[in-house]
């Protein structure tokens, strides 16, 4: 394994096709750990917590946490590992963290990408070793690519190396493949020019209301848009163009302006300060704290947040 | 016209585009003050004849006036020009009016004023502003009720909404939130709060925000939307002068903000 800088953050990207090659692969970065003694937790579905405690044996030493709701939004994701890495953290080891990645489906796909590149600059400074598990089983190629550009090691079940394509957080943000939704390729149900927030909110409600997706789901959803025009409104460039496309089960709205967008690649992602001390941001951690289905979008000409909710399967 | 809290109808703010218009409804609300048995104002500037004039509509206009049933009084009497008005001088003018009405035998004082002259200049607006908060928490617990007329052609509908939001009720796109007082001090707050009205929204509490007890409640069981600005302008200003604000809402994004941002000074609370 590639030794890690004193005070770094090491991010690895770990491989498995099947149960065998789990327990291959990730058995030998709690055993590093254990060998240490370092501090090792591990956030993975029980299925495979079993496999390493099967390898491991019972008491081996390792933490095994709950899943939770670990990554119900990305920025709240973030606060989470934050708060793992500090409770378990050690005066002279590295605390290795192995968990499986985010949900990369849908829109949220965009969010989570942007995430597993924050991790880099958020943590730069903490002494973690970090391990996403990553099933390749369907692993479509694209994703895999956005996801290189943000781990320094790769590991298999043939052991660890260093990833070439690793590129810096902002670079890996910035190069990351578009996301759309696919009733994108359909023709909007609505569409306003310029409109208020106020008028956004109410047309979106009306259109929702038949959806099916759960009222709370969308109330989340209309404060999130709110929040995305405003900051159109107030920073973006004119014509601004609210789209919203509505079938049963899933609704998708899309706010675009002509201006570049946010500078900060990791804008909406990071954790906050204190309330009253808050500047610039806000509105977009919000709106990816109650709608982690959300993609931030920049093109020749134009700067596109689009916004999901489905109702569960 | 008074629903559960007992506020809306007693004070009304229309902001007109059309004198004409605004006559009709000036009587139609002076009809209703009659039938809860008060005395009645016209106040307005202009001279004596054409301010009788607007209210010709009125049926027995010129027995009540006899009577001192219909009382007509021209702005100009009673203000200079672009005079900033001190809150305390109208209030006290209204609150002896209105024990003068009940000492002569009326339940009490319904007033229609177009105030457009008093509210011309952002400083006499500010004065003003106080003084609607002010004479609006009379209401809650006295017989006064108040239509309050401002003229958008010659304010712009900017100016207008400083006003209107300061009432219970408001004509027709005047204003997107309501600020008022409610009983034992707590405030309503109605309608929806975001990026296109928040600067509003934050002077208007800044203004008129209840500071003397360490307590205060907002009813928003009327509000519709409010975003994370407001929430937090609210929170600023609860914590300047260290008081709690209860926030009494049904509107899931009340409680989900709060929770989100850590507001310590605005707690929520369900209906």
């Amino acid at each position: 394994m590639t030794p890690i800088q004193a005070g770094g953050f090491e991010h690895g990207l770990g491989f498995f096709g099947s149960d065998d090659e789990f327990a291959a692969t990730f058995t030998p970065f709690c055993r590093d750990a254990l060998e240490q003694d370092a501090p090792v937790v591990v956030r993975v579905a029980d299925r495979y917590a079993e496999l390493l405690r099967d390898d491991l044996g019972p008491d081996a030493g390792v933490v095994f946490a709950a899943q939770g709701d670990q990554y119900q939004d990305p920025p709240g994701a973030l606060r989470n590992a934050i708060d793992l890495i500090e409770r378990h953290s050690h005066p002279t080891r590295p605390v290795y963290l192995l968990g499986e990645l985010p949900p990369m489906t849908g829109l949220g796909r965009d969010a989570w990408v942007r995430y597993e590149a924050a991790a880099n600059r958020v943590l730069d400074q903490r002494r973690v070793k970090a391990l996403c598990a990553t099933d390749t089983r369907g692993l479509d190629a694209s994703l895999k690519d956005d996801l290189l550009r943000s781990h320094h090691v790769i590991v298999d079940a043939d052991g660890s190396q260093p990833n070439p394509a690793f590129t810096t957080p902002e670079v890996a943000a910035a190069a990351r493949t578009p996301v759309r939704d696919p009733l994108e390729h359909t023709s909007p149900a609505l569409q306003l020019h310029n409109p208020t927030p106020g008028a956004a909110r109410h047309a979106v409600a009306r259109l929702a209301a038949a959806s099916g997706v759960r009222p709370a789901q969308i109330d989340d959803l209309l404060v999130g848009l709110s929040e995305v025009l405003g900051n159109a409104i107030r920073h973006g460039t004119e014509p601004v163009q609210v789209s919203a496309w509505s079938v049963a089960g899933k609704v998708v709205v899309a706010v675009r302006d002509s201006g570049s967008g946010p500078a900060d690649p990791f804008v909406g992602l990071l954790p906050q300060g204190e309330p009253g001390e808050r500047v610039g941001g806000l509105g977009l951690w919000i709106s990816h704290r109650l709608c982690p289905q959300i993609s931030l979008s920049v093109d020749a000409s134009s700067f596109t947040v689009r916004m999901a909710v489905e109702a569960a399967a | 016209m008074a629903d559960q809290t007992g506020r809306r109808g007693d004070h009304l703010c229309w902001a007109y585009t059309d004198p004409a218009d605004l006559h009709q409804r000036a009587v139609a609300f002076l009809t209703e003050g009659l039938s809860r048995g008060h005395r009645i104002e016209y106040l307005a500037a202009g001279a004596f004849a054409d301010l009788l004039d607007h209210v010709a509509g009125l049926t027995d206009r010129d027995t009540l006036l006899l009577e001192g049933r219909l009382g007509i009084r021209s702005l100009d009497d009673l203000y200079g020009v672009d005079e900033v008005v001190d809150p305390a001088v109208p209030l006290a003018a209204y609150a002896a009016a209105t024990d003068a009405a009940v000492e002569d035998g009326y339940t009490g004082l319904t007033v229609v004023a177009d105030a457009t002259p008093l509210v011309r200049s952002d400083e006499q607006r500010r004065a003003f502003r106080r003084y609607e908060h002010l004479v609006d928490r009379y209401m809650t617990d006295h017989p006064f009720a108040a239509m309050c007329a401002y003229d958008v052609t010659a304010l712009g509908w900017a100016a207008a909404a400083e006003l209107a939001c300061l009432h219970p009720d408001a004509s027709d796109g005047s204003t997107g939130f309501r600020w008022y007082a409610g009983v034992g001090g707590s405030v309503h707050l109605d309608g929806e709060v975001d990026i296109a009205n928040m600067e509003l929204f934050d002077d208007t509490v800044a203004l008129t925000l209840p500071t003397a007890a360490r307590s205060v409640t907002v009813d928003g069981s009327r509000l519709e939307f409010l975003d994370h600005r407001a929430m937090l302008s609210l929170e600023r200003q609860a914590r300047r002068h260290d008081i709690k604000v209860t926030l009494v809402s049904d509107a899931p994004v009340v409680h989900r903000l709060a929770d989100l941002l850590g507001l310590r000074a605005v707690r929520p609370q369900w209906q």
